[in-house]
């Protein structure tokens, strides 16, 4: 398939700055109370509409794939992985869920082979539900690619390998994975998928040339495969211009700019208003003729971005002294603007896309922290 | 209510420990926190300093969850039901306990005994039964202070139902001897060897600092219910009556394998070593901190060595609401916004 997919989730310390909106400069963050999560835990990805965190722990034999979202009591561990599988993870939006795909090698003397497995995991719920298990030739399966719908709890799973591309569809409503043979007809005949105003796949000739990078903020990029951009999205979706896009797929290998966790999907341009694409039913998975109603497009965020600051910290006990670490928050670059402690001697903070909770690990243990609305 | 052949003390406030002040101001090294459970309120070392048991707030109730040195992380193995209430007794000789657990069902009482293994991080009912309120009064678990093995007695108004377990066994017998034998006012204590003797020939001792503290927390206050208290204040002397026959008398030991008695003659009573070190406390500082222009207010805790000013301390942690500091001083629990973690002491 030539849709183009790169992803990458990169942690590195300090939060977007925007370029937009002074209104909030200054004012006061409140945080609520703290709610103590889950222990031993090494990262954690924030759904983009910040109502639930996935959070990956160290476990003796592999790693847990833990769900929490805000209100809930605590964190659950909903998926082991054990060491010798791998996993990526894929927010639903329209939803508190995500898929987690999740790939063993097999070498056991004959034809190496795959054991790829999908979950549909369920914040709300905490629980998770196998919707794939197939154990198939290595060849023929290189990738999994997973397109999901920014409005709904909906997606394409594409398996990429030697032979084609082969498309299955999580339908929204029944949470099902099905094999799309219209899906796979469309790709067949170089119809490529982009994501309408209403969060439905529409299927329309790829515009070479121009690709847009979806992504929540400023970003540099450089793929493996020599793809590089850079730009400004205020939020939203960032278009790179000037980039031909000429991997089939990547992997995102340098990431920089003060970026919080962030997801990159590169895919072709959207069709234009008006004109005639075939639109995939998102509850069962079938194409239709219609005339595009238009892209969908990220609204840009208007808030002045919150950004993390690290202030290392003396405390001292009669001729005792010891040195720690505080995270702070606050809004806006400015220099004497309002700041609010988060925590003392987190290694790692992790911010709501929203701004309305911040994620954070002492000594292994995740604790979340709503922000309140002024 | 019947007769109570456990240790009884009254504690009345700290006091002060006249052992060695060699280790005043001695630096106190601390290794890498283990974060252990979240939702945690209420912890209890094992007097061994390797295993601690710790009481969260699930959603649905009360879960007891156990953690030793060296292991991953905690794991919660007994969910209380609503209206079940518990009584947790560390065994020696093992990172193992018994959880006494009651439930009042109209005029009736539940009674189920759990034995906790911390090795595992396991939990199995050994006894269940749900009897008249008025056979129910109180649970005597009187642990072995060497063996994994303890009496247990179910007290009522006027009856008492006693259960071995007996060492390397992790089934409970019956032991209606055990009955018999405290009806003729015959009450076990414990032998240098950690084996329960009986005799009717008693006398008293005075109560070890470390016996009280291995019964009370830092405040004062009896940890465990189970120990129905008399005590005797003289000045910092604390002395309890403590039922021991004399050394050399012929006493009924009971064999902690299978709970057979046999008469012997006694070697002596069991006594907790007093510790020989300064006990550590734990101090709480405010701290100011400081980006900008902006301040907060936060709690530091620090560990110390003895009560001198000016001697080394150790940061603990900020904004922990609670310490418990096992009692060889070998580990220290804490909490942080209800999230528990253990540091070794090294």
């Amino acid at each position: 398939m030539r849709v183009i997919t790169i992803s990458a989730f990169v942690a590195i310390c300090g939060f977007a700055i925007a370029q937009v909106g002074g209104s909030q400069q200054g004012s006061e963050i409140k945080l609520g109370p703290t709610v103590p999560v889950g222990v031993r835990v090494s990262q954690a990805q924030w759904h983009p509409n910040g109502q639930a965190i996935m959070y990956t722990r160290n476990e003796e034999n592999g790693v847990g794939i833990g769900i929490y979202a805000l209100g809930q009591y605590e964190g659950k561990v909903v998926l082991n992985i054990p060491k010798d599988e791998t996993y990526r993870w894929h927010w639903l939006e329209g939803s508190k869920s995500g898929l987690a795909v999740v790939t063993k090698e097999i070498k056991d003397g004959k034809a190496p082979t795959k054991q790829i497995r999908i979950f549909l995991v369920e914040g709300e719920t905490q629980s998770m539900r196998q919707i794939y298990n197939e154990v198939m030739d290595a060849k023929a399966v290189s990738g999994v690619g997973v397109n999901a719908s920014p409005l709904l709890k909906h997606a394409i799973v594409s398996f990429y390998g030697e032979k084609g591309v082969k498309n299955y569809v999580l339908c929204s409503g029944r949470g099902d994975l099905i094999n799309s043979l219209d899906l796979d007809n469309a790709t067949s005949k170089g119809l490529y998928p982009s994501w309408s105003i209403d969060g439905t796949a529409v299927f329309s000739e790829l515009r070479k040339g121009t690709a847009r990078v979806l992504s929540d903020v400023p970003i540099t990029f450089k793929s493996a495969d020599g793809l590089s951009g850079s730009g400004n999205a205020n939020g939203g979706d960032l278009v790179v211009t000037g980039v031909r896009l000429t991997a089939a797929s990547g992997t995102v290998s340098e990431v920089s700019g003060p970026v919080t966790t962030i997801s990159l999907r590169a895919s072709p341009m959207a069709p234009e208003t008006g004109s005639n694409v075939l639109e995939m039913m998102p509850s069962n998975g079938v194409l239709r003729p219609v005339r595009f109603r238009g892209p969908f497009v990220r609204e840009p965020r208007n808030a002045q971005p919150l950004i993390q600051k690290n202030q290392a910290i003396m405390v001292q006990f009669d001729k005792s002294n010891a040195q720690d670490n505080s995270v702070w928050l606050k809004r806006g670059p400015q220099a004497g603007t309002p700041a609010t402690l988060v925590a003392v001697h987190a290694s790692d903070t992790w911010l709501a896309p929203k701004e309305n909770a911040v994620a954070y690990v002492i000594d292994g243990a995740l604790f979340i922290r709503p922000i309140l609305k002024n | 209510m019947g007769r109570s052949w456990i240790s009884v003390l009254l504690v009345c406030g700290l006091f002060a420990s006249t052992s060695a002040l060699a280790q005043q101001g001695s630096e106190i090294k601390l290794g890498a926190p283990v974060s252990v459970g979240v939702r945690v309120v209420k912890v209890i070392w094992h007097s061994d300093g390797q295993t601690l048991m710790y009481a969260r707030q699930g959603e649905k109730g009360t879960e007891l969850g156990i953690f030793s040195k060296g292991q991953f992380e905690g794991k919660t193995i007994i969910n209380l039901a609503p209206g079940e209430t518990y009584e947790w007794t560390w065994l020696a000789d093992s990172k193992s306990a018994l959880v006494a657990i009651t439930k009042e069902i109209k005029k009736t009482k539940q009674v189920r005994l759990i034995l906790a293994e911390g090795e595992t991080q396991s939990a199995r009912q050994i006894y269940s039964e749900t009897l008249p309120e008025s056979d129910v009064d109180w649970i005597g678990i009187n642990p072995s202070p060497l063996l994994k093995h303890a009496i247990i007695s179910i007290n009522g108004e006027d009856s008492s139902k006693t259960f071995i377990l007996c060492q390397g066994k992790s089934d409970l017998v019956s032991s209606p001897q055990i009955d018999e034998a405290q009806k003729k006012g015959i009450l076990p204590c414990w032998s240098v060897d950690g084996t329960a003797v009986f005799s009717q020939t008693v006398t008293s001792r005075p109560i070890t600092v470390d016996e009280v503290n291995s019964i009370v927390d830092k405040e004062g206050k009896a940890v465990s219910d189970q120990f129905k208290a008399k005590i005797l204040l003289s000045g910092v002397t604390l002395t309890r009556t403590i039922l021991t026959p004399p050394t050399g008398s012929d006493v009924i030991e009971l064999m902690p394998t299978n709970a057979v008695f046999r008469p012997v003659r006694f070697r002596g009573p069991y006594i907790t070593p007093t510790k020989n070190f300064v006990p550590l406390n734990s101090k709480d500082q405010e701290i100011v901190i400081q980006f900008e222009q902006v301040t907060a207010k936060e709690n530091a805790v620090w560990l110390k060595r003895g009560a001198e000013k000016g001697t080394s301390a150790t940061f603990l942690a900020v904004n922990s609401s609670r310490i418990w500091v096992a009692p060889k001083e070998n580990a220290v629990a804490y909490l942080i916004d209800g999230a528990l973690f253990v540091r070794p002491i090294l």
